[in-house]
């Protein structure tokens, strides 16, 4: 069980003046199961790739399966979600339980078993009873994504995809997102991140891919990610690696800064040792 | 430092009768450079939207210049005053390329067009975009999207500039370019007051103002405010450096103390 990426290639405005190569010749597969994390900067392909996995973009040429099927046949839709950067514009329910509801209601999900997996995608991530009944948009930005994200989770598909879930969260709000999105991957489901911001998943992202200009320049996990990554590394990383070069003896490879405080201390430690 | 924006025990409540704000009180001197930081629904958004007559006061008042966002006839004034950029640039356009974007507002003051046209090339080269003038907004990148804005607003010479959260959505090379940006309109003597969750981008800043459930919890420079208060409480992320530096002052090693940038902490080490 997989999605399996061969040899895409894609190009917008095909045909016209403006076309624009936005992938090429990339290939990864992705296990039912991972926790993958795909960074790049904006415009480097990372949105129109996984627009392929539940096909709202069809392949200009290679392929894109999702458990064996096309990306683009229709019963893939069960299987695979998608939320946007900015998922407050995917709102529309009179209230928030109504909006939560659309995706598993959609999805074949009735009564007492629709309102348990609204209810649990909504304490998921935090959101109390109270606002329920309340119509999404008065709730403030954080929030609105979160419930917008909660319409994901409640459709209980084996892929979900979020693209920049973080961008305008809070550190709380965050925190919140990634523990929901761990207890989700510890079930079994799938959970594809698209992301700028590498640090901040790094340490629970299974696999890493890095795409450069519609190109896929890096794949493989977070630890093989700090040492051969070309660009994009964490500020932490980044100051592991000149406290190296200034002869100072921290190990290169770190990301998080629990690890590099004690790392960074053992170091300090010794020094004060030989000192005395 | 003349005192441009006043703001004395300002009161907010939405439509419902929750409070928004709750006793605000904020000074600001022409040319400061503000950020304002806080979690998600701490009233910072709200906050400055009072600065420029968005919202108006339920209590308290706010004034710029000296005239007060509560009569309506200073909304003028005030607006051309004070301008604001947006987190999503794409809700802002009007113009079908970024020139005339850019132009939409000074045309509006009714100023004639040799002043607008100086107006646009001023700005358009400000912000490093000259060459993007007859592009359409929606074909740009985002990063490019948010300078046009930005350009958009600089062309009215406002005196105050506000950003609400403008690089929430940009990858960290435009993060910094149009971080930079601001940086350079500040130094030509404009006030900025920069709303935001990233402290990292609070480094530059004069001052520091934190929020929390409507009101300022702290107002100091940035290295005050990480110094001496507790931001874990208020929902907000320390900048890893930042945070890496207090952890490992409080673990032992006092003389490394606190560093704002990485380049601080790698001079503490390895001094």
């Amino acid at each position: 069980m997989s999605i399996d990426v061969r040899n895409l290639t894609f190009r917008y405005d095909r045909g016209t003046s403006l076309e624009k190569t936005s992938l090429e010749d990339v290939s990864l597969s992705i296990d039912k199961g991972e926790f993958v994390l795909i960074g790049g900067e904006i415009g480097s392909g990372k949105s129109t790739l996984v627009r392929h996995f539940n096909g709202l973009l069809k392949p200009f040429s290679g392929q894109v399966t999702v458990d064996g099927m096309a990306a683009h046949e229709k019963k893939v839709k069960a299987r695979v979600g998608v939320l946007f950067q900015f998922p407050q514009q995917q709102l529309f329910g009179r209230t928030v339980f109504e909006d939560v509801a659309f995706g598993p209601r959609n999805f074949g999900y009735r009564g007492n078993e629709l309102d348990l997996q609204v209810h649990s995608a909504l304490e998921l991530l935090g959101l109390g009873k109270e606002i329920y009944s309340v119509s999404p948009f008065r709730l403030s930005g954080g929030q609105m994504r979160l419930v917008a994200i909660a319409g994901v989770l409640a459709s209980r598909l084996d892929y979900i995809v979020l693209d920049e879930p973080f961008s305008g969260l809070d550190a709380e709000n965050k925190k919140i997102l990634l523990s929901a999105l761990r207890h989700l991957n510890s079930r079994g489901t799938s959970v594809i991140v698209v992301s700028h911001r590498m640090s901040d998943l790094l340490s629970v992202a299974d696999r890493v891919f890095l795409l450069d200009q519609g190109n896929l320049v890096f794949g493989g996990t977070p630890a093989e990610y700090v040492k051969h990554a070309p660009s994009h590394l964490p500020e932490i990383t980044c100051l592991m690696k000149e406290l190296r070069r200034k002869g100072f003896d921290v190990r290169g490879d770190i990301f998080n800064i629990d690890d590099a405080f004690s790392e960074i201390s053992r170091v300090l430690n010794t020094k004060e040792a030989v000192r005395r | 430092m003349t005192l441009m924006i006043e703001i004395s025990n300002l009161l907010h409540s939405y439509p419902d009768g929750t409070p928004a704000l709750n006793s605000v009180n904020l000074h600001i001197g022409r040319g400061e450079f503000v950020v304002i930081a806080g979690r998600n629904g701490s009233g910072k958004s709200s906050l400055v939207r009072h600065i420029n007559a968005l919202l108006l006061p339920s209590g308290g008042c706010v004034s710029v210049n000296g005239l007060c966002t509560s009569q309506k006839k200073h909304h003028p004034d005030i607006r051309r005053t004070v301008g604001m950029v947006f987190q999503n640039p794409d809700s802002q356009f009007v113009g079908m390329t970024a020139e005339e974007d850019v132009a939409f507002g000074p045309e509006n003051l009714g100023l004639p067009p040799s002043e607008i046209r100086e107006l646009v090339e001023m700005s358009l080269e400000t912000l490093g975009i000259s060459e993007l003038r007859s592009h359409s907004p929606r074909s740009l990148s985002g990063g490019q999207k948010q300078k046009v804005a930005i350009a958009g607003v600089l062309a009215m010479e406002p005196e105050c500039i506000i950003f609400d959260e403008v690089t929430s959505m940009l990858d960290p090379f435009s993060r910094k370019e149009v971080l930079d940006t601001v940086k350079r309109i500040h130094a030509k003597g404009t006030t900025v007051i920069y709303v935001t969750h990233r402290l990292e981008e609070a480094m530059n800043a004069d001052r520091l103002v934190i929020m929390d459930s409507g009101r300022v919890v702290a107002d100091a420079s940035p290295r005050d405010v990480f110094l001496h208060h507790d931001l874990e409480k208020y929902g907000i992320e320390l900048p890893p450096v930042v945070a890496l530096s207090l952890m490992l002052s409080k673990a032992g090693f006092p003389d490394i103390g606190l560093a704002l940038t990485k380049d601080e902490l790698l001079e503490a080490l390895c001094p």
